[in-house]
């Protein structure tokens, strides 16, 4: 099950224009909705902050 | 999607069995399942909450319930089992699902292994698999990540709740305490849970990752002011959360009252009812002595005048007599003994004014002593006369203070009677409610639920302005820090990010808050909507209002809360519409399977029921179970021609068989 169309417009709109920020959020989201640690998702992310 | 059929193998009451809801076109997506108690309805409902959850949500009590193996097949393992200690036995259920135009097929299929020896069946583990047929072919589904996401994107657990129901869940779902339900549904179906998530593996990344290290620094500066900001937040973490709670204790207070109002409803003055029958009772008992003492005092009167009118006759007379004698000058003249005894002092008469002479006093003499008897009968019938009348008067005045009398004893009887006739009426109106006694407590406890609601109130005012309070100290403190971190380059990066997972973390929350406030207002809506749609009772209902903690609300014309007054069937067709409305909004389109759907709704709304549910299988699959009870003559006639498919279970030697 995909993330919520509703849900990708409202990220984008309050990432806009960092569109880095936008994709890492979906990221983190969509892990986490495959039922993934949240943690280890942003560590990650964390490393190109 | 919709369920094609199921499959049962040696699942409790069922050894092979299957069952079809085939839909024709054209007609109604509308199946039901009929069966006398105890045959197996709601054991087809356990079998696929069974298969897609591994739970059998729906039976009576799941810690004396017998094993999910079929007893037969049980005793037919136990019969082969000569030497060896256990033999193993599976039950099967196989659901079919499919999207309405068939393209797509979906199989669900959970075997459940079991260990059976000469005392015991031990469940020995489950295996779930699913089969996808798509694009012409059947795969098999092996990722269990995959298999997960099938289960969750076609029937999610967490809202198998709004999908699978039995009869009794659909009228308690909006009863107090119940909030959990709503907030389940609209979390899950809009993903806000998933973002919440989200917000909160940033929130922790930020206290448990990188706070830390400004805390552990070696400047004492940043480590001390990153502690006590910690604190801060500790403390309105802590304020939020105690918010929270008094605003879900404010709204369950108003779901108490709301139910309790219920119980109250149309009994408002039972109290005052019954205070007022003490007083009547009261007024009764006092009203009897009075009107028993009037009447002595009546008999008193009757008896004193009957002596009188027994006189009468005499006394009437003999007044008369001494009257008409006295008329003609016949009674003994009335003579002033003193004016004599003057006149003969004085020898000197005072009528004529003459001196007297010898002969004159000497008359005057004599005259005194010839009117001496004369003159004390005239006294003595004054005085009778006097006593006579007296006693005429008393007898005239019999009319008089015998309607004055009874004028009082009737006035009396009126009152009484007055009081009796209320105490007739209140006495119909408390027997007419079905428990005073309990309605009289649901008045005190109203009483005490406001007065609690009206507590919490102003506690969670002291409480917000305390939030407020620590919120701007968060603020000083946290602009010390930043300054404090913005001249050591040392913490540049941690900084950037706790920067960029604040961003993050907030990001998330307003899209959260955002999103649940927007489908909060949809909900709102589509309920009211679908609700007046199927509603068969127009204009009685105005709105309906999901608050933030997801109290529910259905108001009346006036505004005022209704859902603790409403009938069983309006509370079901509520559930009804919420969860068509929930399923609406959040594009998650699934079947409805109801449980004895009608087994809770009075006589006078099941065919409203009835026909609601064929409204809503024109445009989704519904399944029905009924026992006969339910199934009566004018059920039958409402489903007839509206159904694909009727299957009547039976059960034959402990085995349920499609009749």
């Amino acid at each position: 099950m995909a993330i919520n169309k509703k849900i990708l417009v409202k990220i984008a709109e309050k990432t806009h224009p960092d569109i880095a920020k936008q994709k890492n959020i979906e990221t983190v989201l969509s892990e986490i909705e495959k039922g993934r640690q949240g943690k280890r998702i942003i560590d990650r992310i964390m490393k190109s902050v | 999607m919709r369920i094609e059929n199921i499959e049962l193998h040696n699942f409790r009451q069922y050894r092979n069995l299957q069952i079809n809801f085939t839909c024709p076109s054209g007609q109604k997506d509308l199946h039901i399942i009929f069966a006398k108690n105890g045959v197996g309805k709601t054991n087809v409902l356990n079998a696929i909450t069974w298969c897609l959850y591994d739970s059998e949500m729906h039976l009576g009590d799941k810690y004396t319930a017998s094993p999910i193996l079929n007893s037969q097949q049980v005793q037919e393992l136990r019969e082969h089992l000569v030497d060896e200690k256990s033999t193993l036995g599976d039950s099967t259920v196989r659901i079919l699902f499919s999207t309405d135009d068939g393209s797509e097929k979906i199989r669900f299929q959970r075997v459940g292994k079991f260990s059976v020896t000469k005392e015991a069946v031990i469940p020995v583990g489950t295996e779930f698999t699913i089969m996808q047929f798509k694009d012409g072919e059947w795969n098999s589904v092996d990722d269990e990540e995959e298999t997960l996401s099938l289960v969750k994107k076609n029937v999610p657990e967490e809202i198998h709740d709004y999908i699978f129901f039995d009869g009794e869940h659909l009228e308690n779902y909006f009863k107090a305490g119940q909030s959990s339900n709503i907030k389940n549904g609209i979390e899950e179906l809009t993903q806000a849970n998933i973002i919440e998530k989200a917000e909160s593996a940033f929130n922790k990344y930020i206290i448990e990752v990188l706070n830390p290290l400004f805390e552990n620094s070696s400047e004492k500066d940043i480590s001390s002011a990153q502690k006590e900001l910690d604190n801060i937040q500790s403390a309105i973490d802590a304020s939020i959360a105690s918010i929270e709670t008094f605003t879900t204790q404010i709204h369950n207070c108003d779901d108490e009252i709301a139910n309790l109002e219920s119980i109250i409803n149309g009994h408002v003055l039972v109290s005052d009812k019954t205070d007022r029958l003490k007083i009547v009772g009261e007024q009764i008992d006092s009203l009897k002595v009075a009107i028993d003492q009037k009447k002595n005092e009546m008999m008193m009167f009757v008896r004193e005048y009957l002596q009188y009118f027994a006189m009468y006759p005499a006394i009437r007379d003999l007044y008369n007599y001494i009257q008409e004698q006295d008329t003609h000058g016949k009674l003994p003249p009335r003579i002033d003994k003193f004016l004599l005894k003057s006149i003969e002092e004085h020898k000197h008469c005072l009528v004529c004014d003459q001196d007297l002479g010898e002969h004159s006093l000497t008359f005057i003499e004599q005259l005194k002593k010839e009117l001496e008897v004369s003159s004390d009968t005239s006294a003595l019938l004054n005085k009778t006369i006097v006593t006579l009348r007296m006693y005429l008067n008393k007898i005239s005045t019999y009319q008089k203070k015998r309607d004055f009398l009874m004028e009082e004893l009737k006035d009396l009887q009126n009152k009484y009677n007055g009081y009796l006739e209320e105490e007739i009426q209140i006495n119909k109106y408390l027997m007419n409610i079905p428990n005073t006694e309990a309605i009289n407590k649901a008045i005190g406890q109203k009483k005490e639920y406001k007065s609690k609601r009206d507590e919490i109130i102003a506690i969670k005012g002291v409480e917000e302005v305390h939030k407020k309070t620590l919120e701007a100290q968060y603020d000083g403190k946290e602009k010390c820090l930043k300054f404090l971190i913005n001249k050591n380059k040392q913490f540049e990066k941690i900084n950037k990010q706790a920067i960029f997972c604040k961003s993050c973390r907030n990001i998330l929350r307003e899209t959260r808050i955002e999103l649940l406030a927007e489908s909060r207002s949809e909900m709102e809506k589509e309920t009211f909507d679908t609700f007046t749609k199927l509603l068969w009772k127009k204009d009685t209902f105005s709105k309906v209002e999901i608050l933030e903690d997801y109290a529910f609300r259905l108001l009346d014309m006036y505004g005022s809360q209704t859902l603790g007054s409403c009938s069983a069937a309006e509370r079901a067709l509520l559930a009804l519409s919420f969860t068509l409305a929930l399923q609406k909004v959040s594009m998650h389109d699934s079947l409805l399977f109801i449980d004895t759907p009608i087994g809770r709704v009075d006589e006078d709304n099941r065919l409203n029921f009835i026909n609601t549910l064929c409204e809503i299988s024109k445009t989704k699959q519904v399944i029905l179970t009924f026992t006969p009870v339910e199934y009566d003559e004018k059920v039958r006639s409402a489903l007839l021609n509206q159904y694909s498919t009727f299957t009547e279970l039976i059960i034959e030697d402990g085995v349920t068989k499609i009749k």
